[in-house]
């Protein structure tokens, strides 16, 4: 997806909106050691949320689906009576993540 | 500039409008809760606090992106001066936003839990700082040529613009101190309820110097303000507040614990509209108005289009949300 992207992005190159305006017309007149600072900002935060992504996706897929969560209770139905599968997809996490 | 396209144009000052105060009441209490997190004290709390937003943080944000959209598509000419006269306040809050948005979710799974709630909390602040900043550069008014913003990139940082940033982040505190009286109990009900009252009194202290500050910022504020009968109106705003403050002060003494967060709420509303009232048209002032920033008839009814099928619907889910996530929460996120 991320590679369509770029390939679209570049192959536009020089209009920004095909045919009507140019990028260099459309740029912002910011300093551009302003936008390269903001920029390279961008790209070490993004670094290390990535890098924070791939260490708790690993230890949630190393850790596996939790079975013995248990089931909750459905509006007047006692709780027993729900398949697992379907308890857990309605098992909100504390912070909205269901793993 | 014809009827039609101003008529349109107040009508997308009156929708942005709505946007920006749904986004500042909702995010505020949000990001508000994200600066008590600080002050904590334990993981446990912390965990709690963030379990009170777990269910609406996001929801909240949308306006903000909504909003971008808009201003975007109506407005162009705000969206490109704003955007360049206040990228480094906007830049800072997205920073600000990426980390508390990760923190919910990783402060779970985190080993070293302290981290996580710290990013979730400095975030927060960031956010809540950089929005004061931004709306106190908004107020301060700058410089616009040609349909170009002409001043420096450090335009937006003035002594008017900090204590504006202070206002903000008290506010937020407080909406997000009195959310917290409404949704837990015990411990952190009890420190919300002293924090609740500190931060009225800074936010009351920065309203008080922003009202009496802005009418010299810019004579034709204190053109509207100081004509008559106009004048009789536009003072019953301020009046409004002040009652609504003292009903904030007593339902926090007599330890009410949905009354509060209400009152916070109303304080912003009435706050909001004494600002849209008394920069209207303006939308960047002092040259940027309703007149010469508006898109093209065409644009602006088309957007109409899709904005009247698109809100009742996010109305809907945003309230949807709050009545199955009402009551208190605990440890877990909410009782089952």
């Amino acid at each position: 997806v991320e590679m369509g992207w770029v390939t679209r992005e570049v192959g536009r190159q020089p209009w920004v909106v095909e045919g009507l305006v140019r990028t260099a017309d459309a740029a912002s007149a910011l300093p551009a050691g302003t936008v390269l600072t903001t920029l390279v900002a961008y790209v070490v935060i993004y670094l290390a949320v990535l890098a924070g992504f791939l260490v708790f996706a690993g230890r949630i897929i190393q850790r596996g689906p939790d079975l013995d969560e248990p089931v909750p209770a459905r509006r007047g139905e006692p709780a027993a009576h729900r398949t697992r599968a379907r308890a857990r997809r309605h098992t909100p996490g504390v912070g909205g993540l269901t793993p | 500039m014809n009827e039609l396209q101003l008529f349109l144009g107040n009508i997308w000052f009156f929708l942005i409008g709505l946007m920006l105060a749904l986004y500042v009441l909702l995010d505020g209490f949000d990001l508000g809760v994200g600066v008590l997190s600080l002050f904590a004290g334990n993981e446990d709390h912390r965990g709690i606090m963030m379990a009170s937003l777990g269910s609406v943080w996001d929801a909240n944000e949308t306006w903000l992106v909504l909003l971008g959209g808009a201003l975007f598509g109506a407005f162009p000419l705000v969206y490109g001066v704003a955007l360049h006269a206040l990228y480094i306040p906007i830049m800072l809050m997205l920073f600000g936003l990426i980390f508390r948005g990760v923190a919910f979710e990783f402060h779970e799974y985190a080993h070293r839990k302290r981290l996580w709630g710290v990013a979730f909390g400095a975030g927060s602040t960031l956010a809540a700082v950089s929005q004061g900043l931004a709306l106190g550069a908004v107020i301060q008014g700058m410089e616009v040529n040609d349909g170009r913003f002409v001043g420096g990139v450090w335009d937006w940082l003035s002594p008017f613009s900090l204590v504006v940033g202070v206002g903000v982040l008290s506010g937020y505190t407080l909406l997000g101190a009195t959310y917290l009286i409404m949704k837990t109990e015990g411990d952190i009900q009890e420190r919300s309820y002293r924090r609740a009252r500190l931060a009225a009194w800074l936010m009351l202290a920065v309203a008080i110097v922003v009202t009496v500050t802005t009418p010299f910022l810019h004579a034709r504020v204190a053109a509207r303000w100081f004509s008559f009968p106009a004048f009789y109106y536009i003072t019953a705003l301020p009046v409004c507040a002040a009652v609504t403050f003292l009903m904030l002060l007593r339902s926090l003494r007599r330890r009410r614990e949905s009354a509060p967060f209400v009152w916070s709420l109303a304080i912003f509303v009435l706050s909001f509209a004494g600002l849209a009232i008394s920069l209207y048209p303006s939308l960047l002032p002092p040259s940027v108005t309703i007149e010469n920033a508006a898109a093209s008839p065409k644009t602006l009814v088309f957007m109409l289009t899709g904005i009247g099928m698109l809100l009742p619907v996010m109305l809907i889910y945003n309230g949807y949300q709050y009545l199955v996530f009402r009551g208190k929460v605990g440890q877990r996120g909410y009782g089952h």
